[in-house]
């Protein structure tokens, strides 16, 4: 069941156009990675779907078509990005965050309990969370503030998941356990779109996967696939020579 | 000088520090929540005694008609932006308040005229928000500060039109005078330290406990990670902005028996009450605080050597503090935000 | 020639009005100069100022009390009070033009209430709110300025001069530099302006003007009072700027005329409507600030503009500018980093960093995302200083010096996203770059002696020169607002070529860029390189950057990872697991 679908989406800055018209899809319970170089367009694309930058195009989320977007609504609807940088507020504690999460369920009128239940369910999976409860944010380390930005959106109880380069900054070690922590959410049928300039993370845990570059998407399928495709290692690397001239022309 | 005299003015600079310290952490909680500069609190702070002064007096007080009208003008603008259902209540609330205040204006009861006096300048401080600035969320703080100065205006203005320039006598809730050592203190002086620690201490525990609390402060913090949150500003918008007005209305009413009350005499309060708040750089509630002590008792001293110049002392002391702000900045830029 | 036309009616019709609108004419032409002080400080620079009025007062006060009670002659108690304003701008100004923007408005105001109330309360120097009165007419030798149609042409003749003063320097390069330092400035102190400097300068200019006008005033009425000094009369004067349009002398202009004439028809009309007496013209003064932000931000000479004939651009010929001294190069090496590191807060974004630029190369700094690049760029560059570490250019250490000094050094840069001014043309975005190679003060400016001497001339015959390199001299007079993507990207090095720098730094310049837009970027830079400039280029197009460049430095997580030729780099398998995160068997 198709729970995401985009449509000749572009999105710009200005006179800018950095993303060319993309089709994307993403269908319940899979976890779809967008990778690619940076300049890709990969982040654009994530925040013109919720509405932090104008876009234009189709987006369909759950046979609803939405046409303009602000994050505070969609959240709302079911959609939570997790944003490059984690935008935490340094001065409030872990366990603010995670309720926090969860204001616009409670503003609607969620029980308590059901809010608790979810608090738990964050705190299962982190429990380094569970041991900082009542630290300030400021004061975590970075894999542990991008935990607090992930459990503070899973409050939120969302129908999509969306994250934007979970491992920007982060140590290897870190970003295994960051990814193991995803493989889990997975696993319980959380929907994820994906957005990861560590190709091999990302297609490690991704159904499918999208490559773009230069605002365009230049190769989908599923990752085995992908991981052998010479496309991706040029996108990344610039193998290919033939559009370039030789320096004396 | 003596114990007496330095008594009395310790006194005199410790209320007028907690007044100008109520009004520098409003300011505070408004500028981090919405960056607007909100100058027409000092009208607000008036409008409240001064509706009650005429609805005791068996009078209607133009400042319910202009409630009324904002309320009205919100009601129309949520109709042309598609709302129903919600469009009406504004237009019920513009209703009952001239309605209430025919009434109280008929009984000339001063329970009722204090109920409609604070609800006033409540209803108003919110439809500001909600006509003025509300609709151009992404403006500059430069933009919201001229517009809130435009506002002032305005609002003093029609002070003039509706009240006159007369000063009004407001009876004190706390009558008489205490001795406190050799210094004489009126009561009411407690009522307005009494507001000053219920207000503090109620903040304190808005912004600590409730998650109402914190979602203001989130916003305050962190706009962008805010919305990402579902947090919607404007919500916390109109949610600053009540609980300014509702100290504008509390802290004037119970200001006005001390004072006196005019059409003009909000707005220097309001002033001395930026310079306290830009001592904590307009993000610090404890500085601001700390910042309006400093101003209450600079200002005392001055009154008792130079009073025809305190408040210009008190102004000039601006300085210092914004040379000392200057001193901490390091970055390049900083004419825009 | 439509301006002259409407002023030489203007002057010509002075003696045949009545004495009414002589009167209104006269206060019309005062306000119009601190209106001009506001185009400055407003238009011009973006800051903002609610104590204008209290400057006026300071200078009226002034010659008020020296013509009366010391008996000097006016035109010395002018010199007196201009002094005074000016003191007291510098010191105002000193404080917060380092500060958020926010600031000065603030502060202005504290100055205009602390100033409103000693007036009315120094009742022995300044008669209270009583106000001083004789206050004698002023003298031109034998011509007496006494009624207003005498006075109506020292007003308004006062008030054409200051125009002038504020077109010639609009169009110079403090003009540019002005432009440039609204907003956060960084492209401003990129190419050398001293930001806080041409601020405070502004900021004085802004109250000589207002100190002139409160001197013309006061011997004007003969009288002065307190009450047209205060933050009413302040506002007003915002107001009458911002209505116009405080971006163009017209708008200032047409805000002035409009609201004295509406001022003047309130005091009338709205006693007689509401049948009391009451401050009504604040009221409406408010509500029409409120409408204009709400509606028409910029004011209403936009409407009136379209309707005025074109203003011809000016004819690029003659000499460019002379070359700028190149340091003696101590070594061959052109920039040399050492050592970098930079903290921010507990986040480390540049570890320990080295690798240098030698004269005449083209070295690419590549890296995954949040590998530090820019923050080298931005610690070479000046915008923050490092925690570590150290920086040299040409053999003289830079590291944590300001932009401002950097850059005319030899070292000019162009931005991720492109900083132009839209509203200037292409030709005077690229003229900023020659700020550092000119030397025209704000004052000669102000005169016009910056195109007397020829400087402005030479600067955007260099301006022009750099467009020819980049290929965008045929839309040299175009608004650069209108220009597609790759041509700003080509805009902005020309800028910086107009500096004649020795290194050129380049962010991101192929980013949004079509294939073929990004190949003419690539042969512009070789043809660079080729004519001796070296460059230091970030990019994440691993196409421009491996066909361009003669070495690359790898950085990965604030390192540097690996360095060398490109086709080395292309293989190193450390490099491929860091922006991969696997190995890659690479064919051949």
């Amino acid at each position: 069941m198709k729970i995401l679908e985009v449509r000749d989406f572009r999105v710009r800055y200005g006179a800018v156009e950095v993303v060319h018209g993309i089709h994307l899809e993403v269908n319940a319970g899979e976890v779809v990675t967008l990778i690619g170089p940076n300049g890709a367009g990969k982040t654009s694309t994530l925040l013109g779907l919720v509405g932090m930058v104008p876009a234009t195009g189709e987006v369909w989320f759950d046979g609803k078509f939405l046409p303009d977007r602000m994050p505070e609504q969609l959240h709302q609807d079911g959609i939570v990005l997790v944003p490059e940088g984690r935008e935490l507020f340094p001065t409030l504690a872990v366990e603010d965050h995670l309720r926090l999460g969860a204001f616009s369920r409670i503003q609607r009128g969620v029980p308590r309990n059901e809010v608790e239940e979810d608090l738990e369910r964050v705190y299962t999976l982190f429990p380094r969370l569970r041991e900082r409860r009542r630290q300030l944010a400021g004061t975590l380390s970075g894999g542990e503030q991008q935990m607090l930005a992930i459990g503070r959106a899973l409050m939120g109880r969302p129908r999509l998941l969306l994250l934007d380069e979970p491992s920007l900054g982060l140590a290897p070690l870190v970003v295994r356990e960051i990814f193991r922590i995803l493989g889990e959410l997975k696993a319980r049928g959380t929907t994820m779109l994906l957005v990861e300039q560590n190709a091999r993370m990302a297609l490690q845990l991704a159904d499918r996967a999208y490559v773009m570059e230069a605002g365009d998407v230049v190769a989908q399928g599923p990752p085995q696939t992908l991981l052998q495709d010479p496309r991706v290692a040029e996108a990344y690397l610039g193998l290919r020579r033939a559009i370039m001239p030789t320096p004396s022309g | 000088m003596d114990a007496t005299i330095l008594g009395l003015l310790i006194a005199d600079g410790i209320t007028s520090g907690v007044i100008y310290g109520l009004l520098a952490i409003t300011l505070v909680l408004v500028f981090t929540v919405t960056r607007v500069l909100f100058v027409p609190m000092g009208e607000l702070l008036m409008y409240a005694p001064l509706t009650y002064a005429l609805l005791v007096d068996h009078k209607l007080p133009g400042s319910l008609w202009l409630g009324a009208a904002f309320l009205v003008a919100w009601g129309v603008l949520d109709l042309l932006g598609g709302a129903r259902r919600a469009g009406l209540f504004p237009f019920a609330g513009a209703a009952v308040l001239v309605g209430f205040g025919t009434w109280a204006a008929s009984t000339g009861s001063p329970a009722l005229a204090w109920l409609l006096a604070v609800g006033v300048v409540v209803l108003m401080g919110i439809s500001t928000y909600r006509l003025f600035f509300e609709p151009i969320p992404h403006a500059s703080v430069l933009t919201y500060l001229i517009l809130s100065l435009g506002l002032h205006f305005v609002l003093q203005g029609l002070g003039l039109v509706f009240f006159g320039p007369e000063q009004y006598r407001i009876a004190p809730l706390l009558p008489g005078e205490a001795q406190l050592g050799p210094v004489p203190l009126p009561r009411q002086n407690f009522a307005v330290y009494g507001l000053a620690l219920v207000w503090v201490l109620a903040l304190y525990g808005f912004f600590s406990r409730s998650l109402y609390g914190k979602a203001l402060l989130a916003c305050a913090i962190n706009r962008r990670g805010a919305r990402l949150t579902g947090i919607r500003i404007r919500d916390a918008g109109r949610v600053a902005f009540t609980l300014a007005s509702l100290i504008c209305a509390l802290g004037g009413m119970l200001l006005a028996p001390l004072t006196n009350a005019a059409y003009f005499m909000g707005f220097i309060p309001s002033l001395k009450g930026f310079v306290a708040a830009v001592l904590g750089g307009l993000v610090s509630y404890p500085l601001a605080a700390v910042g309006a002590i400093l101003v209450g008792t600079l200002e005392a001293f001055s009154a008792f050597y130079a009073s025809a110049y305190k408040e210009a002392i008190v102004f000039a002391l601006l300085l210092p503090i914004l040379f000392v702000q200057s001193l901490r900045t390091l970055e390049i830029g900083g004419v825009e935000e | 020639m439509i301006r002259w036309i409407l002023l030489g009616l203007a002057f010509a019709a002075i003696p045949f009005l009545p004495p009414f609108y002589l009167t209104l004419l006269n206060f019309m032409a005062i306000s119009a100069v601190v209106a001009l002080g506001l185009y400055l400080l407003t238009g011009l620079a973006g800051m903002s100022s609610f104590g204008q009025a209290a400057f006026m007062g300071l200078a009226a006060y002034t010659t008020a009390i020296a013509t009366t009670r010391w008996e000097w002659s006016p035109w010395t108690s002018l010199i007196v009070a201009l002094a005074l304003c000016g003191l007291a701008a510098v010191v105002l100004g000193s404080v917060t033009v380092r500060l958020k923007g926010h600031y000065l408005p603030l502060a202005t105001i504290a100055w205009q209430m602390a100033l409103s109330i000693l007036m009315g309360n120094l009742v022995s120097v300044t008669g209270g709110h009583g106000g001083i009165s004789e206050i004698p007419a002023l003298r031109l030798g034998p011509l007496s300025l006494r009624d207003p149609r005498e006075y109506g042409f020292l007003t308004l003749g006062c008030a054409v001069l200051l125009a002038l003063a504020c077109a010639q320097l609009a169009s110079s390069r403090m003009g540019r530099a002005l432009r440039a330092a609204r907003g956060d400035g960084v492209v401003a102190a990129s190419f050398g302006v001293n930001l806080p400097l041409i601020r405070l300068q502004v900021f004085v200019l802004a109250a000589l003007y207002a100190g002139l006008a409160g001197w013309l005033h006061a011997h004007f009425l003969r009288f002065v009072n307190p009450q047209p000094f205060g933050l009413e009369a302040s506002m007003r004067y915002v107001i009458m700027a911002v209505a116009g349009g405080v971006d163009r002398i017209g708008g200032v202009f047409l805000g002035t005329g409009l609201l004295t004439l509406l001022g003047s028809w309130l005091q009338d009309i709205l006693p007689v409507l509401f049948g009391r007496t009451a401050q009504y013209e604040v009221i409406a003064y408010g509500l029409i600030l409120a409408g204009i932000l709400l509606l028409a931000p910029r004011g209403l000479w936009p409407f009136l503009e379209a309707y005025l004939p074109r203003h011809r651009p000016p004819l690029i010929s003659g000499h460019t500018l002379p070359a700028p001294p190149t340091p003696i190069p101590r070594s061959e090496v052109l920039l040399e980093v050492r050592n970098l590191t930079k903290n921010f807060g507990g986040l480390v974004a540049v570890n320990g960093i080295s690798f240098a630029v030698h004269r005449g190369e083209v070295v690419g700094l590549i890296g995954p995302n949040g590998a530090g690049k820019t923050t080298c760029f931005n610690l070479i560059t000046g915008l923050y200083p490092p925690t570590r570490g150290e920086i040299r250019f040409a053999g003289h250490l830079i590291s944590g010096r300001p932009p401002f000094f950097i850059h005319p050094l030899g070292i000019a840069r162009t931005f991720q996203q492109p900083h132009l001014f839209g509203e200037m043309t292409v030709l005077e975005n690229v003229a900023l770059g020659t700020y550092s190679r000119t030397r025209s003060g704000m004052l000669a400016c102000l005169v016009g002696w910056d195109k007397l001497r020829g400087e402005e001339q030479a600067a955007l015959a260099e301006a022009y020169r750099a467009l020819e390199r980049v290929g965008l001299a045929h839309l040299a007079h175009e608004k650069a607002g209108k220009l597609p993507l790759a041509q700003q990207r080509l805009l902005e090095i020309a800028r910086a070529l107009a500096s004649s720098p020795q290194l050129l730094l380049l962010d991101e310049p192929a980013a949004g860029l079509r294939a073929r837009e990004k190949q003419e970027l690539a042969q512009l830079l070789r043809r660079l390189a080729e004519g001796g400039t070296s460059i230091l280029i970030v990019d994440h197009d691993m196409d421009l950057i491996m066909g361009l460049v003669d070495r690359v430095v790898v950085m990965h997580y604030g390192e540097k990872l690996a360095e060398g030729a490109p086709e080395g780099v292309q293989r190193n398998p450390r490099v491929l697991e860091a922006y991969l995160g696997l190995p890659v068997e690479v064919a051949g």
